[in-house]
């Protein structure tokens, strides 16, 4: 387990996701992953892909790994798009101004066996509903 | 790059103009960003500020500007010598904008970093031209606080349950009352919450009987207990939206709705003549 600071935000990937289709497999692709610097995966254990546990005081999620290629975020810094996925761990509080903090959150990380949920239906339902399926 | 991906190209940095002929090559980018960005990739200067620490950044360049000795070697990250290099630079330009994205206002400091941004450019405009414009979230954003503030006065957050339009950010804000739960049913339209807020604000939404009024199946559909598809307006029905710097744009209808659908404005008129008749 490593602590980050985690960040979230657009990517192009994901703006073509969400003007796609958000209950497509293209959203998720897009969206259920978290960007690491090369090194820092590296430090972990973990290669492309493999899934890993992203946890804060707020929530957690399972997303799947990937060294970022073009925005490298620095070492220590992770981030994930901007989506249901990257919303289970960020910070609800708004200081007063309305805006959650979608950036700069302290998040733990460590690689796990479960397998990320890869469907917007299924997490919304899962977390959110409490449904079985 | 990522989050207006037509912006540099068709706006701001490649575009050729009379004062600027030779686009790109005129200008000076400048990409102040906590990660090495595609952005970062096409500027002439790319700073990387620590996350949290874009107030100390911004102030240090209001410093740099009115010639005081900042007694540090670095602030937010960034070397003192690269600060006052930078400030120069922004002192020398012609015509110089600060586009800042939603970053700012999602991590320590939030609208006191704006606050200070407009400072700078107040400072800034005592040496030379400065403008500063936001870079906004999604498509047409700025037309909703548009309208809202000419018809209400507020640009988002206002609460008009005592009869007359309040605005107190914390308390009117939508996360806020639905974090704090004490919203009990909720409409979303053309919008997607579900998607965009944090947990415990759509964990809200999940407990409260939920309305979502968009052309399309998102998050918040999937959690709403009615969803009502609309009219793609822009596309399948004719309106306005706003540009990014407040200039609205008439759209045409370019192809037919499916037979029978109704666009967000007729469906809320058919929703308020229920209202009224109970």
């Amino acid at each position: 387990m490593a602590e980050f600071l985690l960040l979230t935000g657009r990517t192009i990937w994901q703006g073509e996701a969400i003007e796609t289709a958000k209950d497509e497999d293209i959203y998720p692709k897009a969206v259920a992953v978290c960007y690491f610097h090369p090194a820092d995966m590296e430090e972990l254990g973990i290669e492309e892909g493999d899934p890993v546990r992203v946890k804060s005081e707020h929530g957690e999620i399972v997303v799947e790994a990937r060294a970022a290629d073009v925005d490298v975020p620095a070492r220590g810094q992770v981030f994930i798009p901007m989506g249901p996925w990257a919303n289970r761990v960020v910070d609800p509080d708004t200081a007063s101004t309305g805006m959650p903090g979608f950036k700069g959150v302290k998040v733990e990380i460590e690689p796990t066996d479960e397998e990320p949920i890869k469907d917007m239906s299924e997490l919304m339902r899962r977390t959110y509903l409490r449904a079985e399926d | 790059m990522h989050a207006h991906p037509r912006h540099m190209s068709r706006y701001t940095t490649f575009t050729r103009g009379y004062f600027r002929p030779k686009g790109r090559q005129d200008r000076t980018v400048i990409v102040v960003d906590p990660r090495r960005t595609a952005s970062s990739r096409v500027a002439d200067y790319f700073v990387r500020v620590s996350p949290h620490q874009d107030y100390e950044l911004i102030s240090a360049l209001r410093a740099a500007i009115h010639g005081v000795e900042i007694e540090r070697e670095e602030v937010a990250g960034v070397p003192v010598e690269r600060v006052y290099e930078l400030a120069e630079i922004l002192k020398n330009a012609s015509f110089g904008v600060l586009f800042w994205g939603m970053g700012l206002t999602m991590s320590r400091g939030r609208h006191r970093n704006i606050d200070n941004a407009i400072c700078l450019i107040r400072d800034l405009n005592e040496h030379t031209k400065w403008v500063l414009m936001m870079m906004r979230g999604h498509y047409n954003v700025t037309g909703f606080n548009e309208v809202l503030s000419w018809t209400t006065g507020y640009p988002y957050a206002v609460d008009f349950t005592r009869g007359y339009p309040r605005y107190n950010p914390g308390e009117t804000s939508t996360v806020d009352l639905l974090t704090r739960g004490e919203t009990d049913a909720m409409m979303a339209i053309a919008g997607d919450p579900g998607a965009h807020f944090p947990q415990k604000a759509v964990e809200r939404m999940a407990e409260i009987p939920l309305i979502c009024v968009d052309p399309e199946w998102t998050p918040t559909a999937e959690l709403a207990d009615v969803y009502v598809p609309t009219a793609i307006a822009g596309i399948e029905w004719e309106g306005t939206a706003y540009r990014m710097d407040a200039v609205p744009i008439r759209m045409r209808k370019i192809v037919d709705p499916p037979e029978g659908m109704l666009n967000d404005a007729e469906f809320l008129e058919l929703v308020i003549e229920k209202v009224e008749e109970m």
